[in-house]
């Protein structure tokens, strides 16, 4: 009867999302990045959207649940790289509990 | 350019409740959600606490999608493997004005909008607003992709992330020290085993407050019952987040395998993963309220109250947007939108009773940064109540002495009277008292 363990990816398939797949809401200065010594996106996004991948950051705008800290934690404790938009009206998460 | 008389960007508690108000004033009010209905893009806890609430929507609880009335509050301290809990039950909480209810976002909120609607106001859901329109430092409007729409006044009512301000240069900057991030689950549980588990009545319900357990980073967890769900998360410090190293989604299955939680919300099904980010609140950090043509409420404005015991921003965002709505009121009869009319607002907002309370808890806020409240005390006061209910083959010690030898290489006994001068200041005593001759610093 006990709770298995889901993966984040699990956990982030159960939610529903209308993706603009025409454009991504995030742009990171991917010059910003790599000089950045902390990134603290990599760590502080709970739906790990922002991965280290060959020397740059990869953004899974797709997943995004639009919480806001990544911005808080690049703009004073990263390098500024990431402007993050709300997305276009009626797309990203759709919470069907909140 | 189309013109109203108020534009309100959001329909939240905030944006609703200053919607439904100026509508029903006769104004012409045009709400702005971003999400395809309202709720689609909100996460609380999720409480409101009622009485203030009722204060705009009298007898909401008749007719708001609420899910249970919050008759049980545990405040519950978690070690590795222990928890000790202070419970407290109360069935005049069972009838009005009642106290808090659990609600789900996705459902409260639409029905608040559809008030602000009954009332009058006019309301377009999926759109954003990009931004603020601004003729020399005044708000006229707002700009919505190829459209723009003209305002005496504009009510920003967009939440924590407060977009719109940070790109017209309106608001300071938010520190990760003074901003948490809620990661939360929607379990799924039958509503009868959501009675047994909690005692509770088909209408009634419960909410822990958990502080341990929380990978040594400053915050908390929740469980609150819905009617046929629980609410699950974790609330945590940004910049402790990030140098934990640890991920959210590491510190909430950290959080659920506590043997208290795993057995709380044992056989259920998650169904829904979100994320919101809090502010720590305090009036010390509340944000600039109003400007020529504007004004901010709710979370936007940073308006949260944290007294851990109880965690407020619908309550207060609905207060603050009410606030609003007398001043834009007044400023309407004068025909004058200037900051300097509009500051009443803020003046309005002084006299409630959540603006005092904010200065009631000041002292709360340092206990919030107090490390040792959230990895080390959990710890020690397990210990403590395991050495007084456990008699072992060797002679046993009273409770001083069984903390003591629990404290050694912990935490001095030094850091122990401050940190308990701290707590009750925090909790206890009123704010008079602590003020004469009081040697730490103030929130």
């Amino acid at each position: 009867m006990s709770q298995k363990l889901l993966t984040l990816d699990a956990r982030l398939g159960l939610d529903k999302y209308e993706i603009d797949e025409e454009q991504s809401h995030i742009q990171v200065d991917q010059e910003r990045c790599q000089g950045c010594t902390v990134k603290p996106c990599l760590t502080v996004c709970p739906a790990y959207v922002y991965q280290w991948i060959d020397n740059h950051v990869a953004v899974r705008y797709e997943n995004c649940l639009e919480c806001g800290t990544c911005q808080i934690s690049c703009d004073n404790g990263g390098n500024k790289g990431i402007t993050w938009r709300n997305p276009q009206g009626g797309f990203g998460i759709l919470f069907r509990y909140g | 350019m189309e013109k109203f008389d108020v534009i309100i960007v959001g329909a939240g508690p905030a944006g609703s409740t200053a919607g439904f108000l100026l509508a029903q004033a006769g104004l012409n009010v045009l709400m702005i959600e971003r999400g395809q209905a309202p709720g689609n893009k909100n996460v609380s806890g999720g409480l409101i606490y009622s009485r203030l609430a009722a204060q705009i929507f009298p007898d909401f609880w008749n007719s708001a999608p609420v899910e249970r009335a919050i008759t049980t509050h545990q405040l519950a301290m978690l070690s590795g493997n222990a928890s000790v809990a202070l419970d407290f039950r109360s069935q005049e909480a069972a009838q009005p004005p009642y106290n808090a209810f659990s609600v789900l976002r996705a459902r409260f909120d639409p029905w608040m909008a559809k008030q602000a609607e009954d009332a009058g106001a006019a309301l377009i859901t999926g759109v954003t607003v990009d931004s603020l329109l601004v003729e020399n430092g005044r708000v006229t409007g707002i700009q919505a992709g190829p459209d723009q729409i003209g305002a005496d006044v504009v009510v920003v009512a967009e939440g924590t992330r407060s977009l719109l301000l940070k790109q017209a240069d309106l608001r300071e900057d938010f520190h990760p020290h003074d901003v948490s991030l809620g990661v939360k689950e929607i379990i799924a549980l039958p509503e009868k085993t959501i009675e047994e588990r909690f005692q509770c009545t088909p209408e009634t319900g419960m909410a822990y407050t958990f502080v341990g357990h929380t990978c040594g980073i400053e915050g908390g967890g929740f469980l609150y019952t819905n009617k046929a769900s629980l609410s699950l998360g974790i609330v945590v410090k940004i910049d402790a987040l990030y140098q934990s190293k640890m991920q959210p989604h590491q510190v909430l299955d950290e959080f659920k395998s506590h043997p208290l939680v795993t057995r709380l919300i044992d056989g259920g099904e998650v169904v829904e993963y979100s994320a919101q980010t809090v502010h720590r609140g305090g009036f010390h950090l509340m944000s600039k309220l109003y400007g020529d043509g504007y004004v901010v409420t709710g979370s936007a404005a940073r308006l949260l109250l944290n007294n851990i015991m109880t965690l407020r921003g619908m309550d207060f965002a609905m207060i603050s947007a009410s606030a609003a709505a007398q001043a834009i009121l007044v400023a309407k009869e004068q025909d004058n939108y200037s900051a300097t009319a509009l500051a009443a607002y803020e003046t309005n907002l002084k006299q409630t009773s959540i603006y005092k309370d904010w200065q009631t808890f000041q002292a709360t806020y340092p206990l919030l940064e107090n490390k040792r409240l959230f990895d080390v005390y959990p710890e020690l006061a397990c210990k403590v109540m395991e050495d007084l209910f456990s008699p072992t083959t060797q002679p046993g010690s009273k409770a001083l002495a069984a903390l003591r030898e629990e404290m050694k290489g912990k935490v001095s006994m030094m850091d122990l009277a401050k940190d308990m001068y701290q707590i009750s200041r925090g909790l206890c005593y009123e704010p008079e008292i602590i003020n004469l001759g009081c040697p730490s610093r103030a929130g």
